[in-house]
């Protein structure tokens, strides 16, 4: 069992994503990788579908894990994962390995969770193994030079949604909700939560909840990325706490059935704090700001009422 | 057929020049500052080529990225491998690019140096190993009359509709004509959008020369890789080693500097490190301690509560 902690002071202090990587100044999802690394400990094996923290990662054969990594195709993160933690239990039936199991964690991008590896991830929950899946949601294929992905949101500029005369909104399509999907169709599920890097203990605190269940864990974790978003990188923390702030984004964790809110702004603040600093919006007129207004505002009461119906 | 295959591939009138920059927010102008002076090559009828550096992707938030234009009165014969290996001119577009990188390498004798800085070309020059061949120094302070332009279009094969030189790149390439004349400054003025920065960088660069007189040019030749210059394969062997073969420390155009009389060591800054900067040695203290990770990103200072970590331009240290 890994304890959960209260204060920043409690982590441990051992890294074991070093630095030495490729990723932006100022990444998000890098952050986000560090901090799970810490949560896990040594004995963690990680799989990394490709996307930005496997390429950036692992650029000319340099990696910076202190604990075995494992590259899966962008595809079959949660099958590669299902068949290393089902080894270790072949394994130790047969009583060939005695040591205490290694955690599975798969650090999928947003393509790798809600795209192209979603049914490896269904599939791995689906059948109950004991991994726990995060998406690093980044909004973006950030690794390919911004295309568009199921996470983005309305009117993001993206090299597959330019804005332009036609389509001065830029992206068109609203972004689908992850966590959502995998919290109403898998029975097995026995965690599921969202983080921010905004609060890095409430993630790391995820993160071991996450291990500590005895089954398919999924985290949701949004990671701002300066280079996709169009926003100086120091502001990547900024940019986190802004979209929890104005309900771009909300955390919560379901854990046995029950639904509990991380974080409550006390006053939501109006999306446009939000995407007034980001160039991937600039385009943006009001009658568009006011739609993405609405859609938050409707996704922020259907979890409320979801919570208060489940809780 | 009576072919000299070292003299095919000597190609005296090829002009070669390199562009550094900051990957993403300075990607643009270093493609360009090439773009610009092939296109005005191009004009007056001259074999050219312009490209970027494979070699530098995936193209990422501050990492030094490069870009190439080759011109030449005869027609283009030697293939190119990645990169210029003997450039005529270099182009900095971000200062910070001559602590860490080695921007003279393989300069042919009597080399153009064109730094993108508000400091003078002596104080530039302190920074630079070697300076055998560089013939002259030019600095001028782009970034003063033209904003960076950040842009998706980075190295990754996506299109660009803002039009050559709208940023710093068409200072640089205005003040690349100046120091030497490899195509007519009217061709260049006419291939960027930005023609009024184009006139600054040529009239105000601060042009010095640094040698007259070179040895002659005996370029090292090239060392085959062996397996101590390939980065380790797989992962780091354990928590207390780095991955020493991938420094980051020169993509910082920043440091981030400590005051510890501010500092309440709330440890916001250690947390918040995606380069594990910032060095957690006793619960009571973080230190800067690992620099040469560090990429400059400035989340530290913005996060800190009683702005203890301040951002100073990276060329303000000697070290």
């Amino acid at each position: 069992m890994l304890e959960t902690v209260k204060t920043l002071r409690d982590m441990p202090k051992e890294e074991y994503y070093v630095p030495g990587h490729r990723t932006c100044a100022g990444c998000g999802p890098a952050l986000v990788y560090r901090l799970v690394a810490k949560a896990a400990g040594p004995n963690t094996i990680f799989v990394g579908p490709t996307g930005c923290m496997y390429v950036a990662n692992t650029s000319y054969g340099c990696g910076p894990w202190a604990v075995p990594w494992i590259h899966a195709q962008i595809t079959n993160g949660g099958g590669v994962a299902s068949g290393i933690e089902a080894a270790y239990k072949a394994m130790m039936r047969k009583g060939k390995y005695t040591g205490e199991r290694p955690h599975a964690i798969v650090m999928a991008g947003d393509g790798g969770s809600t795209d192209i590896g979603l049914q490896a991830l269904s599939g791995m929950i689906y059948r109950g193994h004991d991994v726990l899946y995060i998406c690093y949601d980044n909004e973006s294929y950030a690794n390919t030079g911004i295309q568009t992905s199921p996470t983005t949101p309305w009117g993001a500029v993206t090299t597959f949604t330019p804005s332009g005369p036609a389509v001065p909104e830029g992206k068109r399509l609203w972004p689908k909700d992850n966590a959502q999907m995998i919290a109403h169709g898998h029975p097995e599920l026995k965690y599921l939560a969202t983080a921010s890097p905004a609060f890095p203990v409430d993630l790391f605190n995820k993160v071991r909840k996450g291990l500590n269940a005895e089954g398919p864990a999924y985290l949701h974790i949004q990671a701002p990325c300066p280079k996709g978003w169009q926003f100086p990188s120091n502001k990547t923390i900024e940019m986190a706490k802004l979209a929890l702030d104005t309900g771009m984004f909300q955390l919560y964790e379901l854990e046995d059935g029950k639904y509990k809110m991380s974080y409550m702004p006390k006053e939501r603040k109006p999306v446009e704090e939000f995407i007034k600093l980001q160039g991937r919006f600039k385009h943006l007129k009001p009658e568009h700001i006011e739609k993405i207004q609405n859609f938050v505002d409707q996704k922020v009461k259907a979890i409320e009422i979801e919570i208060a119906a489940l809780s | 057929m009576n072919l000299d295959v070292k003299k095919l591939f000597e190609e005296p009138s090829l002009i070669q020049i390199t562009t550094w920059a900051r990957g993403v927010i300075e990607n643009k102008d270093a493609r360009d500052v090439v773009f610009a002076l092939a296109n005005a090559g191009s004009k007056e009828g001259k074999y050219v080529q312009a490209w970027e550096n494979y070699v530098d992707l995936p193209d990422r938030v501050g990492v030094p990225v490069r870009a190439y234009a080759r011109i030449s009165d005869e027609p283009l014969l030697s293939k190119y491998v990645y990169e210029n290996e003997h450039p005529d001119v270099v182009v900095l577009t971000n200062e910070a690019l001559v602590k860490g990188n080695d921007v003279l390498q393989g300069m042919k004798p009597g080399g153009v140096l064109i730094v993108n800085t508000k400091r003078d070309p002596e104080y530039i020059l302190k920074f630079l190993k070697d300076t055998t061949y560089l013939g002259t120094i030019g600095c001028i302070d782009a970034t003063e009359v033209a904003g960076h332009v950040q842009t998706l279009s980075g190295a990754e094969g996506a299109t660009d509709a803002s039009g050559i030189g709208v940023g710093v790149g068409a200072v640089l390439a205005g003040a690349v004509v100046k120091a030497k004349s490899i195509v007519k400054p009217e061709n260049v003025l006419s291939s960027v959008q930005n023609e009024e920065a184009c006139r600054y960088g040529y009239d105000e660069v601060r042009l010095v020369t640094v040698n007259t007189t070179f040895p002659e040019f005996k370029p090292a030749p090239k060392k085959p890789l062996g397996p101590e210059d390939l980065p380790f394969a797989g992962t780091v062997p354990s928590v207390d080693k780095e991955n020493e073969k991938r420094i980051t420390g020169n993509w910082r155009s920043e440091r981030p500097v400590w005051s510890k009389e501010r500092c309440t060591n709330c440890l916001l800054c250690w947390v918040n490190c995606p380069d594990s900067v910032v060095v957690y040695k006793t619960p009571e203290a973080a230190d800067f301690t690992n620099l040469k990770y560090c990429k400059g990103c400035g989340i530290c200072a913005e996060v800190c509560p009683t702005k203890a970590i301040t951002m100073v331009p990276e060329l303000d240290f000697e070290d």
